[in-house]
């Protein structure tokens, strides 16, 4: 740990005698610059809320070492929220041999310090060495910051921060690059760790606050805060790309007028690799995304090396999957993303392998790590449950078949008995189809129909043939046509006043006879109030009422069952008297004081059908 | 006519000494001057607190039996016309006003209504609605009634608007509502109501609230839901349509009231034969014993509301003898 500076009370080449200066003291050897831009990072600009009120002008002075003359552009970004203002503020020329400076005036700064300056020369890196500092009259009078080679080898940084005795402590990062890039951030005391990703736009400077967190109980990522009493610790930043982050923790003290900066480069390397599955498991000839690869990265202080200590997980540069095992699961589109998918060929387990890498010549450090899939070949499917197993000619039956192997795309149900149509799925899955199942008019009774159901694949994917083929699957169950079975189902629906549910219910009769006609039998009131007329019944052929089709006052074969019976040729003589019953009604009084209503009409007829009905209809005042 | 109820109430029943259970708090003079409104005028008067009808909603009435849901029956109109105007127009009504009192008269007709029911559905009656506020500043309903007409009645601006009918009638009902004076909205479904409601509440409103003269009404009025019924039978257009039918002759009035919380009902029964010799049998399925003498002429019966069929069917039978009978 090598702090890039000296505390206020370090003697320093720009000290003032009646106040205080935060200044660098540069370790950089000039011939050590890969290009001919040098970054400042952080600096402040006129107010500054960390600096003890002081008001500041950035100063630039640039000595040319080369033997003709420097040509220096110096790039302002001044970042406002997240959002960076990037402008050109000066040009100088040097002569050879020469230094040259400028007051940078008239500038806007952001009082969190998110200023950076680029200062950009035409000549080779190192022939040009620039200076930048700002003053103030008033507070800590000079801050220096050492500048960075834009192509400078550190991409990370661990600098100590305290907020003891009124210290400020603030983690400065500025993207070098024309790139959003990411930055992860910990922040580290003991075993406690917060980690935050901040995403910078291009040439933006972030300022994290490590008060701020503490005291607003500020969430990281994963949902954890710093607790409160927390003193100093370690602050760490990255950026995966090897080049394009500068960043320092400034640590300021406005009561004592004083503030240290510590820049220490370090190099984020990739240590290994994670990868996050979606799925484990699949059928062949299916497609799914299994997950991606991220990049483990540590911190060292030392380059050419590919280990450190683990800081989290970030992106990489480069990637690479293979299958380990492609008779079982391939790889069909690209080989080169942060995820991918796989493909089932045929039944077993596949290691998939994600590489990562943080460049593709040179030094670079890579890594690896496997992930599995388990292939599961199409298999049979097979029906344990058909409800109901029997079903009436001339109608469409709602049947339930259940089993597995189904597939999770839309099933084929086809039946030995090639009028028998399947009308529509109410809904499938790879256990259980419900299907509307029409069986038309004459079909013989007790005819015996093999369904079959065929699996059409999973996930979207069909059972398209792929290494030998894996073609859709079939198993059969079998079924039987009740032709002329009866049935009676006792049904209900509520009684609406203007269009409001009254609570009460009136009830009614669904049947099939035994020549596979439906019916709806109904009693109400009829004839003119105020005499009010008598209960009279209403048969209607089909499964929707004549009498009562008003809005949502229908009487039909969709409405609640209460209770039912059937559908058996054993029921058709109780079907047959219900009928009877309904035909030779003699109507009655009737009476809105609960009996004899429409519900007690329904009562009687069930008893003329000699039906115990153990569920009578709720709500149902007359029954 | 209009205040032959009252003076029904008042030469009959002066005598009585009422021996109801109270509950909750008083009601205001706005609801009692709105009560007093609606006695003058209709055969049966209802009250409920609102929330009582928010919470006694049918919901699926195919799966849950519960006598409280009936409570609503004499509100049902309302809500049906309240509901017709759009989707939050119940919903704002509901909480703007805390209570909402019915009278309703003419079971059968006339008033312009159509002789009902000819299908299933509530006996058709002549209602007016007036839902109160408590503190005399009257909430602001105009975009509940946005999808209304708007119509000078007597100089006064009222919004109208119609519901169809359902379960077999094709003819629509009209409604009539204004907010009136500080207190009162109103709503009828029928024009004469709502011109001789508003005008009595338009007088009433500021002046010193008249008592109430029906025996009871100290306790009665400190429950959040009830109803009384002075019998009119010589204007009766069909026994059963209007709730009277196999009505012991002696019976006079009626009156219920609950306590919903605690899932109980009160059913008076006001009778002319004060020797308390025979219990009269006003409700078909109600086994007389249950009902007690509380004093000369009055008996008693405490009707739980319970959660079966059995209290549902109760119910059933005593909004038929209030007139809200409904053809099943």
């Amino acid at each position: 740990m090598r702090p890039h500076a000296e505390s206020p009370r370090a003697k320093s080449p720009h000290e003032v005698e009646d106040g205080v200066s935060l200044s660098a003291v540069t370790f950089s050897d000039p011939k050590g610059a890969k290009t001919s831009t040098t970054i400042f990072a952080g600096l402040p600009v006129g107010g500054a809320t960390v600096l003890a009120g002081g008001y500041y002008v950035p100063q630039l002075s640039v000595a040319n070492f080369s033997s003709s003359p420097a040509h220096v552009t110096v790039q302002y970004s001044q970042t406002a929220g997240n959002t960076p203002e990037v402008k050109t503020i000066a040009s100088l020329v040097v002569p050879a041999g020469g230094t040259s400076s400028a007051d940078l005036t008239d500038l806007r700064g952001d009082p969190d310090i998110q200023n950076t300056f680029e200062v950009i020369s035409d000549q080779p890196p190192g022939e040009v060495v620039d200076n930048l500092f700002s003053r103030s009259e008033t507070g800590i009078r000079l801050v220096e910051l050492p500048g960075k080679d834009l192509d400078n080898s550190h991409n990370a940084g661990n600098h100590p921060w305290t907020v003891a005795d009124g210290t400020d402590s603030t983690i400065l990062l500025f993207n070098e690059t024309a790139a959003e890039e990411d930055f992860p951030v910990l922040i580290s005391s003991g075993q406690t760790v917060w980690s935050k990703k901040y995403s910078l736009a291009p040439l933006a400077t972030k300022a994290v606050d490590i008060n701020e967190v503490i005291a607003d109980q500020v969430k990281d990522d994963k949902g954890s805060v710093l607790p409160h009493g927390l003193q100093s610790g370690e602050a760490n930043w990255f950026v995966t790309p090897l080049f394009g982050g500068t960043g320092r923790v400034l640590q300021s003290n406005r009561s004592q007028r004083s503030a240290r900066s510590f820049s220490c480069g370090e190099h984020s390397v990739i240590i290994g690799a994670d990868i996050y599955s979606n799925v484990t498991s699949q059928y062949a000839g299916e497609t799914n995304d299994l997950g991606e690869v991220e990049a483990q990265f540590g911190l060292t202080e030392d380059s050419g090396g590919c280990s450190g200590d683990y800081v989290g997980d970030g992106d990489a540069e480069y990637y690479f999957w293979s299958s380990l095992n492609t008779s079982i699961a391939t790889i069909p589109g690209a080989e080169d993303g942060s995820s991918v998918s796989v493909e089932g060929v045929s039944a077993g387990t596949a290691s998939i392998e994600g590489n990562v890498e943080d460049a593709d010549s040179g030094d670079y450090c890579e890594a690896g790590t496997e992930g599995e899939m388990t292939v599961t070949d199409d298999q049979t499917p097979v029906i344990t449950g058909i409800s109901p197993s029997v079903w009436p000619a001339g109608s469409t039956t709602s049947v339930t078949f259940t089993g597995q192997n189904f597939g999770s795309n839309t099933p084929t149900l086809t039946y030995s008995d090639s009028t028998i149509t399947t009308m529509g799925y109410s809904s499938h899955s790879d256990s259980e189809i419900i299907a509307s199942v029409s069986v038309p008019s004459g079909t013989p009774n007790d005819e015996e129909v093999t369904v079959t159901v065929t699996n059409n694949g999973y996930g979207g994917n069909s059972f398209a043939p792929v290494s030998g083929g894996n073609p859709p699957q079939s198993g059969s169950a079998t079924a039987t046509i009740g032709g002329g079975a009866c049935f009676a189902q006792l049904k209900y629906r509520p009684v609406y006043i203007l269009g409001v549910n009254s609570g009460r219910n009136h009830s009614f009769w669904y049947i099939q006879d035994s020549d596979g006609k439906q019916w709806i039998i109904e009693g109400g009131p009829a004839g003119t109030c105020p005499a009010c007329g008598n209960l009279v019944d209403w048969i209607t052929q089909g499964t929707i009422s004549v009498h009562y089709n008003s809005g949502n006052s229908v009487d039909s074969s969709g409405d609640t069952t209460a209770w039912s019976i059937g559908p058996s040729s054993a029921q058709c003589s109780s079907v047959a008297a219900l009928h009877s019953f309904a035909e030779t009604w003699t109507p009655v009084t009737y009476v809105l004081n609960g009996a004899p209503n429409s519900n007690t009409f329904a009562h009687e007829a069930g008893t003329a059908a000699s039906f115990t009905i153990a569920t009578p209809p709720p709500n149902a005042p007359g029954w | 006519m209009k205040n032959r109820g009252i003076s029904y109430a008042a030469a009959a029943l002066a005598a009585f000494v009422w021996l109801a259970p109270t509950t909750g708090r008083a009601q205001t003079a706005a609801e009692t001057r709105a009560a007093l409104a609606l006695l003058s005028q209709s055969e049966t008067v209802a009250y409920a607190r609102t929330r009582y009808l928010r919470t006694s909603e049918p919901g699926d009435s195919n799966k849950i039996v519960d006598s409280t849901l009936s409570l609503r029956s004499p509100f049902l109109e309302l809500i049906a016309g309240i509901r017709n105007l759009g989707p939050k127009a119940e919903k704002d009504l509901e909480i703007s006003y805390n209570a909402v009192l019915v009278g309703a008269k003419d079971f059968g007709g006339p008033a312009g209504l159509r002789p009902g029911p000819d299908g299933l559905g509530m006996v058709n009656s002549a209602k007016c609605y007036i839902a109160v506020v408590e503190g005399g500043a009257q909430p602001n309903v105009d975009r509940d009634f946005v999808s209304a007409s708007y119509e000078s009645v007597d100089g006064r601006q009222v919004w109208t608007w119609s519901v169809s009918q359902f379960e077999g009638s094709t003819k629509s009902t009209r409604f009539y509502a204004a907010q009136i004076g500080n207190s009162y909205l109103v709503v009828t479904n029928n024009l004469q109501d709502f011109q001789e409601t508003a005008e009595i509440l338009t007088s009433a409103e500021g002046s010193k609230a008249a008592s109430i003269s029906f025996p009871g009404w100290e306790s009665i009025s400190t429950h959040p839901y009830w109803m009384y019924r002075l019998f009119r039978r010589g204007e009766a257009r069909g026994a059963d349509m209007a709730g009277i039918k196999d009505l012991p002759a002696d019976v006079i009035a009626l009156t219920f009231f609950a306590d919903i919380d605690e899932r109980q009902g009160f059913l008076q029964v006001i009778s002319s034969d004060t020797t308390m010799r025979s219990i009269p049998k006003v409700i078909r399925d109600l086994d007389p014993n249950r009902f007690q003498p509380q004093t000369a002429g009055v008996w008693q019966a405490t009707i739980p509301l319970s959660k079966d069929e059995a209290g549902v069917d109760t119910m059933f039978q005593v909004f038929y003898r209030f007139g809200f009978g409904v053809a099943l």
